[in-house]
């Protein structure tokens, strides 16, 4: 009996220490994400209720949106919890999984992913990154192909190989946790490239995909209508624009949502001020020049026609260093990208 | 459903789980239709093939008992059968090619002849059915009465596709018994396998990403970085099939019942002859009893001895796989043999005259290292896609082509840290191999912290440095292909 329970003992402690073990290689071998989307590390460490306004969506928010540009125009505290090639579905999971710790009282939800696949190439990065629990369970068995499952349930599937290329932030990082974000989810591009005029988008219209997408906006919708949160489906200003008849089909599918709002930036782009020799990264893209212009205009939109005013509450302290920090980064001189051609 | 997939390990988890739990008369069934159930996954049309094999060799073996004026013929019958399936599958398209080149050359036209699939284990299962038939021939095993046990012994799953290929006196009556395991076997079976699976992902499958880099385009590294792969090799193929022996001796640990031992330190050997006893053991002993003894062995002096050793070795490198590289491997370890033989006084009599002992470390050392480079350039063969591929490798290494420096290993896609890992494990390896695996299972059996502070160590190490996940192509046993 003494020797059944000292080898029942021994294996439970070797099993606690290996479970240890693997939940901390687990997060230094895991890339560390402080940019380009899906940076949930950095989004809880935020403080709670903290936030005015959320925005999500694909890289044509987290790269077009700065809230620390925002804040400094109206006052506001916002943050972007977008992931690349995020598609509706995922929106939607991103928007229940940030309600846990935030409570805005605007929702901004840039709708190209309207005409996303269900699979993009991204996937494995805008679930992998996502905090345990039911938003990211349902993610993983309704949004990945079957290939990537056993790496969302056990991610050193994907990223144990990499222990031959840790660098010092993956340990830091990894032993001690993400800090807050200074950019607030915005991804800082630098480079320029001048554009001659905008262009129509091409994509291959998916009417199941469309149906399907179309039904998570609903859901978001609903679910924003739910918590007593404005939603605004956008669409961001760019060179690679939609079809104007997809745009209306969207304006169209949105009108119909209790309480929703639609928004085609590219409809008041004139407002602007966007240089386009200047301000554009690639044809979807801003760099920070446009992000900080496209960013002020959103403020004063929102001020405007959400009736949102700061927060007493607001951490001032806190958001006068983000936007000094971005004005910092700003001030650097753009390069000019290498591949100049449009 | 491979050996190392996550699937296999709790499709043998739930199989020990209720097989231990079954009443004993139901227990052989449930194995049977467990290992028809393994084989039927793999290609679920040759499972009518391996019935076939195992209906007709239970019934010849039968028929030897009740008519033994007959039972050459019975004999003959069953091995006609049993290894005619085995050339029509395996080795038919091979002298088909063989002859059509001889019809092209003499101005007829070729003969074509559909690819037929292999089916998966036949070799082993075949040479697992001929032995029992040889043995009840002999008088030296007796036939087997019940089919569903008889059917076992053909198909057990954890040993029907790579072996080690068992014999009738050896595992019939373990099937026949019926035995539960107890913690001993569930112990030993679970760090078995755990061995295996750490052998397999964290060498095998890691210096196979080294080894076909250089097999993919030989011509584009230099000898220095070919001499590196081929050494490689040798480590891979050790590691890849005596890791598949442990996981099928730890499957089948875990169901009550023992499997021949495969391996036995065999890059410790201080001569060829020594290598191949240690070495795919279960196979070297099947060659040695129904072939070697059969031709005379080294009954019928040293001339035919040498002949018997070359006959053999030719016969094992076409079992391997049916290419021109895989006899020249055979060949090769059996004219190492001979010529170790016919120097061996020579050898000798220099030692003697040097003043070093047979039994001195110098003496063994050497004899190891030119052991495991003799088998190292054999192997060369044995991996080769082609014999040309092969005598380039060759070649290069030999004539260290492109010059030495630059190393740049890195170019054999292993960068230098994943270097450094991998010679450690190996020389952890090697080590482990020195001590003997079965007495390190013996002290593991003893102390629970000891062995489950080892177990976790095993798999923390094999989940953060084993070759596994999307970036890796899942590399199936060497020996699956045989």
């Amino acid at each position: 009996m003494k020797t059944k329970t000292r080898s029942r003992l021994a294996a439970l402690v070797c099993l606690l220490v290996l479970a240890a073990a693997l939940f901390y290689a687990t997060r230094v071998l895991t890339p560390k994400r402080h940019d380009y989307g899906s940076t949930w590390g950095q989004f809880l460490k935020e403080e709670k209720n903290s936030t005015d306004v959320m925005f999500f969506g694909s890289s044509l928010v987290y790269c077009d949106v700065a809230p620390a540009a925002i804040w400094t125009e109206s006052g506001l505290r916002s943050y972007v919890m977008a992931g690349a090639e995020q598609t509706v579905p995922m929106t939607y999971y991103y928007l229940r999984e940030a309600l846990k710790t935030q409570s805005p009282k605007a929702v901004f939800v840039e709708a190209t992913g309207m005409i996303y696949d269900r699979y993009t190439n991204y996937t494995q990065v805008n679930i992998g990154y996502m905090p345990w629990g039911g938003n990211r369970l349902k993610a993983s068995l309704t949004e990945a192909e079957d290939g990537l499952l056993p790496g969302f349930f056990f991610p050193l599937w994907f990223y144990h190989s990499r222990w031959n290329e840790l660098t010092a932030d993956d340990w830091r990082v990894g032993l001690t946790g993400y800090r807050a974000d200074d950019l607030a989810g915005y991804t800082f591009l630098h480079e320029y490239r001048s554009m001659s005029g905008p262009k129509t988008r091409r994509f291959t219209p998916d009417a199941d995909n469309w149906a399907r997408n179309l039904e998570f906006l609903k859901k978001i919708a609903s679910l924003c209508a739910d918590r007593g949160i404005q939603v605004v489906f956008y669409l961001a200003p760019s060179m690679g624009r939609l079809p104007q008849e997809t745009v209306d089909s969207l304006k169209d599918a949105v009108a119909g949502m209790d309480g929703a709002r639609f928004l085609d930036c590219n409809g008041i782009y004139d407002s602007f001020g966007i240089d386009a020799s200047r301000d554009y990264f690639d044809t979807l893209h801003f760099n920070v020049s446009g992000a900080e212009k496209f960013s002020r205009v959103m403020a004063d939109w929102i001020t405007e026609n959400l009736g949102l005013s700061p927060s007493p509450d607001a951490d001032a302290a806190l958001w006068d260093k983000r936007a000094a920090y971005l004005r910092a980064q700003a001030a650097q001189p753009l390069t000019p990208r290498k591949e100049t051609a449009e | 459903m491979r050996f190392q997939s996550l699937l296999y390990m709790l499709f043998l988890a739930a199989s020990a789980l209720v097989h231990a739990r079954l009443s004993p008369r139901l227990r052989t069934p449930f194995l049977l239709a467990l290992s028809w159930f393994f084989y039927a996954l793999w290609e679920p049309r040759f499972l009518a093939l391996l019935l076939a094999v195992t209906a007709v060799s239970f019934a010849l073996a039968r028929a030897m008992r009740a008519r033994p004026e007959r039972k050459k013929r019975f004999l003959v019958l069953g091995l006609v059968f049993t290894l005619g399936m085995l050339f029509v599958f395996k080795y038919l398209g091979f002298f088909t090619a063989g002859l059509s080149s001889l019809l092209a050359a003499c101005g007829f036209a070729p003969l074509s002849l559909p690819k037929l699939l292999l089916p998966a284990g036949i070799s082993f299962f075949s040479f697992a059915v001929s032995g029992y038939l040889i043995d009840v021939y002999r008088g030296t095993a007796e036939p087997e009465r019940n089919f569903i046990d008889y059917a076992l012994f053909v198909s057990f799953f954890p040993a029907v596709l790579s072996g080690p290929i068992e014999r009738a006196n050896h595992l019939l009556p373990q099937l026949r018994a019926r035995r539960a395991p107890d913690g001993d076997d569930l112990r030993a079976g679970s760090l078995r396998f755990l061995l295996g699976l750490t052998k397999k992902l964290l060498i095998a499958d890691r210096l196979a990403i080294l080894v076909n880099a250089a097999y993919a385009a030989p011509e584009t590294f230099t000898g220095a970085q070919l001499l590196l792969a081929i050494l490689c090799y040798s480590v891979q193929i050790y590691c890849d099939f005596s890791a598949y022996t442990d996981m099928a001796v730890g499957s089948a640990r875990l169901l009550g019942v023992r499997l021949f031992e495969n391996f036995d330190a065999p890059y410790s050997s201080r001569s060829v002859k020594e290598f191949w006893r240690r070495w795919h053991i279960s196979l070297s002993f099947w060659f040695r009893d129904y072939l070697y003894f059969p031709l005379g062995g080294s009954r019928k002096g040293k001339l035919r001895t040498y002949v018997n050793l070359m006959i053999v070795f030719a016969v094992s490198g076409l079992w391997h796989g049916a290419a021109w590289t895989f006899i020249v491997w055979g060949l090769l370890n059996g004219a190492y043999q001979v010529f170790g033989a016919l120097t061996l006084p020579a050898r000798r009599s220099l030692r003697a005259s040097l003043r070093i002992r047979e039994d001195s470390r110098l003496t063994a050392v050497w004899q190891t290292l030119v052991t495991f480079l003799l088998t190292t350039a054999a192997w060369v063969f044995f991996r080769a896609d082609s014999l040309p591929q092969a005598l380039l490798v060759l070649r290069r290494v030999v004539t260290l082509a492109g010059g030495v420096f630059p190393l740049r290993f890195q170019a054999l896609g292993m960068n230098r840290p994943a270097l450094i890992f991998t010679a450690l494990s190996v020389l952890t390896l090697a080590a482990l191999d020195r001590y003997g695996q079965d007495r390190l299972c013996l002290r593991l059996e003893n102390t629970a912290w000891r062995r489950w502070a080892f177990c976790a160590g095993l798999v923390l190490l094999t989940l953060i440095f084993g070759a596994y996940g999307p970036g890796y192509n899942a590399q199936d046993f060497v020996y699956f292909k045989f």
